[in-house]
């Protein structure tokens, strides 16, 4: 199980996430929801090492995550689908999978499923990362990850921008990865997203964890979710 | 001897600078290009290079093609690994900010420049070339109404200068190579264009940055060992190598290795058939003026790219 405990982190001086806990459970996926500037980002950030944590700590099967240096983190098993896709645009979708490989010894399995489960990619192989479509760039951006074959799985907003096609594609995707046992923690803004996907969502405000939410308690009570997203 | 035959001959001698000159600059833009580190100590790198050759030659003894092979092979890796020392020492410990690195390597250029003083000395001391049989160039001129081939008087090259521009031209190709097929090269592109997303994917930053400021030094090393047979190492001989990868740097685009090889080019050739026909002076004249074109007109130089 991923493990937040009474994690505090931010930029610089300035404190963005206080004292949040929570846990995602593997073959589920954790919806991360909140309104901008709540903290969505800096907790997947935050849980990757890219930031350092003011106080807590988040744990992975008996590893202290938090104790390890960044580049350390995604040899435990933990992939990140960060906002904004962030691939290397300069190098071709093969590099860009290639370098998703490099902590598991080069896995030719991995690519493999990866390519059978984005055949575009093994289309666009060649073709340097930073000339693809939108959605053809959030597929390399999941493969990438998926390359890693990771035991967590962090996906911040995923589907953000993308025409509806990509946004099925990217879901089946995520749901495909729960179904194979990974802990998916999701950033999402998407009601429809939340509903469809979510086993649990943790709703951060200003920084602060406001509720944890079941499916059921979401599917009871869609409206209490929109309340208390303010939409 | 005519304008062509002298032109030849100038323009070898600007292919030799030129040589030198890619392999030093492309060690700049190299620390430049994945770690954002303007390094001002780059010059220091290129005189320990030759400097030590000298030291290894003299240590040696012998034949000067001993002599000078183990210094190629052992200077660039002992050069590589102080400055990746360096990197770890120092450049780690400010987190690579952009200011502060600055100032420090400019402490690095004096500690690196007085302790050679206080240990090698002040004179400038040279060091055998392996070989140097002097060729005599041909030149073909239309003579009595066709073309006509004869050895005008005075134009040749050593064989040792054209083996520094071949070995260049080797260096550059084995670098392009690693940079572009290896795993290494992926690992340093990756980190060039997202440090944060290749910690996210596991690459070590950190050790990425320190092997290439140790290659960029080495790489800057390795032109000194080849250039010193024909320049005598001196303790102060950092500066011009530090102002032309500079310059070259800027005109190719800053970070860009192509750009830094043509730029590398365009100015040891200049540099060279200006030298040649009017005056060194002039010559770095017109470069330094070149930088102020491109910084006003195209200030992310002739390869670069612009970065958000």
């Amino acid at each position: 199980m991923l493990q937040l405990e009474n994690v505090s982190a931010g930029y610089g001086r300035a404190q963005v996430l206080r004292e949040v806990s929570f846990a995602a459970k593997p073959g589920e996926i954790l919806c991360l929801a909140g309104r901008n500037g709540a903290g969505k980002t800096t907790t997947v950030q935050a849980i990757m090492g890219l930031l350092p944590l003011m106080g807590g700590s988040v744990t992975w099967k008996q590893i202290v995550l938090s104790d390890l240096p960044p580049h350390q983190v995604p040899r435990a098993g933990i992939g990140y689908v960060p906002q904004g896709r962030r691939l290397f645009g300069d190098l071709t979708v093969g590099q860009n999978l290639d370098i998703g490989r490099f902590t598991n010894g080069k896995d030719l399995h991995a690519l493999d499923d990866v390519l059978e489960l984005f055949p575009r990619l093994r289309e666009r192989y060649t073709q340097r990362a930073n000339t693809l479509s939108g959605g053809e760039q959030q597929m390399l951006a999941m493969g990438r990850a998926m390359c890693l074959r990771p035991s967590v799985l962090l996906l911040d907003e995923p589907t953000e921008g993308l025409q509806p096609s990509m946004i099925t594609a990217i879901r089946d995707a995520t749901a495909q990865m729960r179904d194979r046992g990974v802990a998916v923690v999701l950033v999402e803004q998407r009601l429809d997203a939340i509903a469809a996907l979510a086993d649990q969502v943790a709703l951060l405000e200003n920084g602060r964890l406001r509720a944890v939410l079941t499916r059921e308690e979401v599917a009871v009570d869609p409206q209490k979710l929109a309340h208390l997203l303010g939409v | 001897m005519d304008f062509g035959p002298y032109l030849m001959l100038a323009t070898l001698e600007g292919a030799v600078t030129a040589a030198v000159l890619a392999l030093t600059a492309s060690g700049l833009a190299l620390v430049f290009g994945v770690m954002r580190v303007v390094n001002v100590a780059h010059g220091e790198f290129f005189m320990l290079g030759a400097v030590l050759a000298w030291w290894v030659t003299q240590m040696l003894g012998g034949s000067a093609v001993m002599g000078f092979v183990i210094a190629l092979c052992v200077v660039p890796v002992l050069v590589g690994c102080l400055a990746a020392l360096t990197d770890m020492v120092i450049l780690k410990r400010i987190s690579y900010d952009p200011e502060r690195t600055i100032v420090a390597t400019i402490g690095i250029l004096y500690i690196f420049q007085q302790v050679t003083l206080m240990t090698y000395g002040p004179d400038a001391r040279p060091v055998a070339p392996p070989f140097n049989t002097r060729i005599a160039l041909p030149w073909i001129d239309f003579v009595d109404g066709r073309l006509s081939l004869y050895w005008p008087w005075g134009l040749s090259i050593t064989s040792y200068k054209l083996a520094v521009i071949a070995s260049a031209g080797v260096i550059l190709l084995a670098l392009w190579l690693v940079m572009t097929r290896s795993k290494l090269g992926l690992m340093m592109r990756a980190t060039e264009q997202d440090r944060d997303m290749a910690l996210a994917f596991g690459i070590p930053v950190e050790k990425v940055y320190a092997f290439v400021f140790g290659l960029g030094a080495a790489l800057a090393a390795l032109a000194a060992v080849l250039i010193v047979p024909i320049q005598q190492a001196h303790y102060l001989m950092g500066g011009d190598p530090l102002l032309l990868s500079f310059i070259v740097v800027i005109i190719g685009g800053l970070g860009s290795l192509p750009g830094a090889v043509l730029a590398a080019l365009l100015i040891g050739l200049s540099d060279g058939i200006i030298s040649v026909f009017f005056s060194p002076t002039l010559a770095k004249i017109l470069a330094t003026l070149l930088v102020a074109f491109v910084l006003v007109f195209r200030p992310h130089g002739l390869f670069g790219v612009r970065r958000g």
